[in-house]
């Protein structure tokens, strides 16, 4: 016993000493230590794991197939054998020797599945991917579970980037086992990050869904989505719905999804599809809201198209559209619903600026801001509802009543920084419509205190023009009225006054002002000959006039939507990049220009 | 070209396209800060309105004034013609990677023309049909960037290492590393053959190390399959290098690393004191490099990049050193000649994203139209249109 301690020791000693060779990268001399164990104790694995390791890093390969020769002939059943001797021929270049070596136990040894993953992960560790797929499909066919293959296989198709193959083999999972869904669509659709992945895996799974394959069809509703292919995964969640009476779950899922993507049109379609499919679902209130919005946010959509955004002042004009009833109608139905709620609130303003703005119903808009105010004093939507009462009531020429909508605004319990700030512009200007232009300029410098604020800049300008013109208050007032008429959208009145300052050569600052606000009051009521007559002579001033380069960028404007003379648009930009190159309008000329090259050319 | 310029980034653009269109344009080297002089005519004036691109008329008597101003003896200026915009190829894999490449960015950003090109057209002679030819942050030692220890499961790794193999197994090689070192080699060709190489990043460095590996493993067994050669640090042929030589190999497979040509990012020490500066050359004796370092700031703030710096004592002697980080050993930018071609090699990865990781978003060049750290890259790409002169020594 002793003489064998003596000997485990030393043997133990040695090994230590090889392994330090080997960390130190001292491998032949490594390969020494381990050799002489390995002679001493042909039967200890370690020794020979560790041989062969140590040959294979000296890319000594002649004997480390001669080491695992041997050892196979003592073992001849060691399945890990052949995959270790496969892999040093595959390293040495042997390729159709290492396949040889690999799919040799399977000719005399028991068929067994494990046997077959093995071998397939030594030609997966050589990256061989195609004898790995080899191997798998064959353990496949042998294995009473076969999903633990097709896992492999689908990871090693989609490496090698046979997408089809992957697919089938995820599909073939899905149908033996439908509850993997949520493992193979999480695989299937990383791969899709691959551009060249997602049609293949589409056509595949087309072939495989059908009524009997629920989890199959849910797989390629994901890959529509993946697709940008809505209306077809919409089709399938209504199917999916109806086949596992889902209640309209399904479909409310996905009409949420595409509120969310933008995609309003569809959106609409599957809420209202809830609706009439499902009318006694929980669902209905949540699927009646989300339909409204999604009917509201297409109407806007083709209601600014329409707006001639382009012109610094226009009138308000009736939106010529049966659609803002249905929407208005859908908002009512949801305030009714949702009564007394956050919800309710945000309809009723939504409702509100609908009849304001678009079909221009002051009155009754003013019913519907003036019911949340009444109502829900703490709501998110009264900040707004005051602001809109504001609007009107300038627009009408109510200074009174607009001074108290606005102020109301500054003492709300509720209210941002920035919706406080922009209720003191809005003040300030009506102070200077009524004379007051101490408090106007107060009201001011409350805003610019914060200049990251929206509306510091605006307040900054404005106070320019109430302290440039504070010695000729008889100018300022003349052009306040002018002002205050623009917000009434009265612009042939505005335009005499302005015509009053403009022609004032000796009001500097009120006279560049008022000559642009001029032109630009004969723009908003479409006077396109006139207005460019007076952009002309703003532009002629030159540097006189301070809103030069702003003239030329309205004529240019002009000449592009108004007159539709876009070779005329982009000489007139051309002209303000040379004219004025510190201008504040040029990056928008830049892009102007360039939008329309293509247009002239 | 100085501080009055407004988008320094874009009147490379103009000049080059003007060159592209035939027109000749002279570069006034030093001149405020490097200028561009072309004939006028009412399209590069409205070209350059449109771009944003600064420029200022002058009349035949004060052209001649500034043509002997420059070439006076008493200033460091001098005059280059630049007769024909290059063909410009960058080397860059077809599909999707995980980052930003700032010479593709600045070309973009320029509207200065390229073409892509990779292996496949490298090998098949193709490079013959290009002027010029970048290479970023490529690894050409055939070890996918070393990035193995953080990314090896990440699915761009993954794909990118298939995409690699595949590429190689095309063109006929078993191994990665084996077509990377043969693509060194035909890069080297053709820089002999009189092409222009320019290089940032970890194509630097790993760019040398090929050439220097060209008989020789150096590639652990995660990269190539098999086990690095033992004696691979023994066996590097410096001779075959165009930059760099006596650098030890990172071995380590692990290790984000290929040599010890680049500093480490301890060496830079605190960040807000990373600046490099240029060289000033002499523009009449010199003027190759002076082109390379024309620029409206001698001291430019420092980036870094997998390949950051490299160190001064791993520099052939034979290189000319272009910009350093002053008072240490930390170099930026260089510039050497191979054959009847050039090769410049610039350290770092973006200039404007000081530390630029894997995934991180391009960096929008127009909020930063006179960067000074682009502005080196766009020396590069005019500086192969210029007109030999004979030397004046």
């Amino acid at each position: 016993m002793l003489v064998y301690g003596q000997n485990t020791n030393q043997m133990m000693m040695k090994l230590s000493l090889a392994e330090s060779y080997e960390r130190a990268g001292d491998l032949a001399n490594a390969a020494k230590i381990y050799e002489e164990l390995y002679q001493l104790e042909p039967k200890n694995n370690l020794y020979f794991e560790s041989l062969n390791r140590v040959f294979i890093a000296l890319k000594n390969y002649a004997a480390s197939i001669s080491l695992i020769e041997t050892e196979i002939k003592s073992r001849p059943n060691d399945i890990n054998l052949y995959g270790l001797l496969g892999s040093t021929y595959y390293l040495q270049g042997n390729e159709e020797k290492a396949y040889e070596v690999w799919d040799k136990p399977f000719t005399f040894l028991e068929p067994n599945p494990v046997f077959y993953r093995v071998i397939a992960n030594y030609a997966v560790e050589r990256r061989a991917f195609e004898k790995a797929i080899d191997v798998y499909s064959k353990g496949k066919e042998i294995a009473e579970d076969k999903t633990i293959f097709s896992y492999d296989l689908a990871l090693l198709y989609s490496i090698t980037m046979q997408f089809e193959k992957a697919a089938e083999e995820y599909c073939f999972i899905l149908i033996l086992n439908p509850t993997q869904l949520e493992t193979v669509e999480t695989k299937l659709v990383a791969t899709t990050n691959n551009p060249n992945a997602i049609k293949p895996a589409i056509n595949v799974v087309e072939k495989y869904a059908n009524e009997d394959n629920i989890s199959v069809i849910y797989l390629l509703a994901r890959l529509y989505i993946e697709n940008k292919d809505f209306e077809k995964a919409y089709e399938l969640y209504l199917e999916l719905d109806k086949n596992q009476n889902k209640q309209g779950m399904e479909l409310y899922g996905y009409a949420d999804f595409l509120y969310r993507e933008n995609e309003y049109k569809l959106s609409g379609q599957v809420y209202e599809k809830v609706i009439e499919l499902y009318p006694n679902t929980q669902l209905i209130p949540s699927a009646k809201l989300g339909y409204a919005k999604s009917i509201e946010a297409i109407l806007m959509e083709e209601y600014s198209k329409e707006l001639p955004v382009w012109k610094p002042y226009f009138a308000l004009e009736p939106f010529e559209s049966g659609d803002v009833d249905v929407v208005i109608e859908a908002f009512t139905e949801v305030a009714e619903l949702y009564n007394h709620t956050e919800a309710a609130y945000e309809a009723l303003l939504r409702i509100g600026l609908l009849k304001f703005y678009l079909q221009n119903k002051q009155e009754e808009a003013k019913d519907y801001f003036n019911k949340i105010i009444n109502e829900a004093s703490l709501s998110k939507s009264t900040v707004y509802a005051y602001t809109e009462l504001g609007e009107i009531a300038l627009f009408n020429g109510n200074l009174i009543e607009a001074e108290r909508n606005f102020t109301q605004i500054t003492v709300l319990a509720k209210v941002s920084v920035n919706q406080a700030n922009d209720a003191k512009y809005n003040l300030a200007r009506i102070k200077l419509y009524l004379g007051e232009l101490a408090q106007a300029n107060e009201l001011l410098t409350e805003v610019t205190k914060d200049l990251k604020d929206n509306n510091a800049n605006d307040a900054l300008e404005f106070s320019l023009i109430l302290n440039a013109a504070k010695f000729d208050s008889a100018s300022l007032m003349i052009f306040a009225e002018g002002e205050f008429l623009a917000d009434q959208k009265k612009f042939g009145e505005a335009s005499e006054k302005y015509a009053l300052i403009a022609n004032n050569q000796q009001a500097f600052l009120l006279h560049s002002l008022a000559s642009i606000k001029m032109a630009e009051m004969e723009l908003a009521q479409d006077n396109y000959t006139q207005a460019i007559q007076l952009f002309d002579a703003v532009v002629e001033e030159g540097e006189k006039n301070i809103y030069a380069d702003k003239a030329l960028y309205l004529l240019g404007k002009i000449y592009q939507y108004g007159v539709g003379d876009n070779t005329k648009a982009v000489e007139i930009y051309e002209k303000l990049l040379a004219k004025f190159p510190a201008s504040i309008y040029l990056d928008e000329a830049r892009s102007e220009i360039i939008k329309l090259r293509e247009k002239v050319i | 070209m100085d501080h009055n310029q407004t988008d320094h980034l874009k009147a490379y653009g103009i000049t080059f396209n003007a060159l592209v269109s035939g027109i000749k344009a002279d570069w006034l080297l030093n001149y405020r800060g490097g200028s561009f002089l072309l004939d006028y005519n009412d399209k590069i004036a409205a070209e350059c309105r449109l771009e944003g691109v600064a420029f200022n008329e002058v009349s035949f008597s004060e052209t001649a004034e500034i043509y002997a101003f420059v070439q006076s003896d008493e200033n460091n200026m001098d005059v280059i013609r630049l007769e024909k915009a290059p063909k410009i190829a960058v080397y860059v894999p077809p599909n999707f990677q995980p980052w930003d490449d700032a010479v593709t960015l600045a070309l973009e950003y320029a509207q200065v023309p390229y073409d892509k090109i990779w292996n496949d057209e490298l090998l098949r002679g193709e490079l013959d049909n290009y002027d010029w030819l970048h290479l970023h942050h490529e690894d050409f030692t055939g070890q996918y960037g070393k990035f193995y220890a953080s990314f090896s499961n990440a699915q761009w790794y993954i794909d990118q290492q298939i995409q690699y193999e595949q590429n190689a197994k095309n063109n006929g090689y078993s191994k990665v590393a084996d077509m990377m070192k043969d693509v060194a080699i035909t890069i080297k060709n053709y820089v002999g053959q009189g092409g222009f190489l320019f290089a940032m990043c970890s194509a630097t460095d790993s760019y040398d190390i090929a050439l220097a590996a060209h008989n020789v493993d150096i590639a652990a067994q995660m990269y190539d399959g098999d086990a690095a050669d033992q004696d691979a640090k023994d066996r590097l042929d410096y001779n075959n290098t165009l930059a760099f030589t006596d650098f030890v190999l990172e071995m380590n497979p692990y290790v984000y690393e290929y040599s010890d040509i680049d500093i480490q990012p301890v060496e830079i020490g605190n960040f807000n004191n990373d600046y490099f500066t240029l060289f000033e050359f002499s523009a009449k004796y010199d003027p190759v490099p002076t082109m390379l370092t024309q620029d409206h700031v001698s001291v430019v703030r420092g980036f870094m990049g997998q390949t950051t710096m490299f160190r001064r004592n791993r520099i052939k002697n034979s290189v000319i050193i272009l910009a350093e980080r002053e008072g240490t050993d930390q170099i930026k930018y260089i510039h050497g000649n191979f054959g009847r071609g050039t090769f410049t090699f610039y350290a770092g990865h973006d200039p404007e994203d000081y530390q630029h990781a894997v995934g991180d978003p391009p960096t929008d060049l127009t909020l930063y139209k006179n960067s000074p750290g682009y502005r080196l890259i766009l020396n590069n790409i005019l500086f192969p249109a210029a007109t030999k002169k004979k030397q004046k020594t």
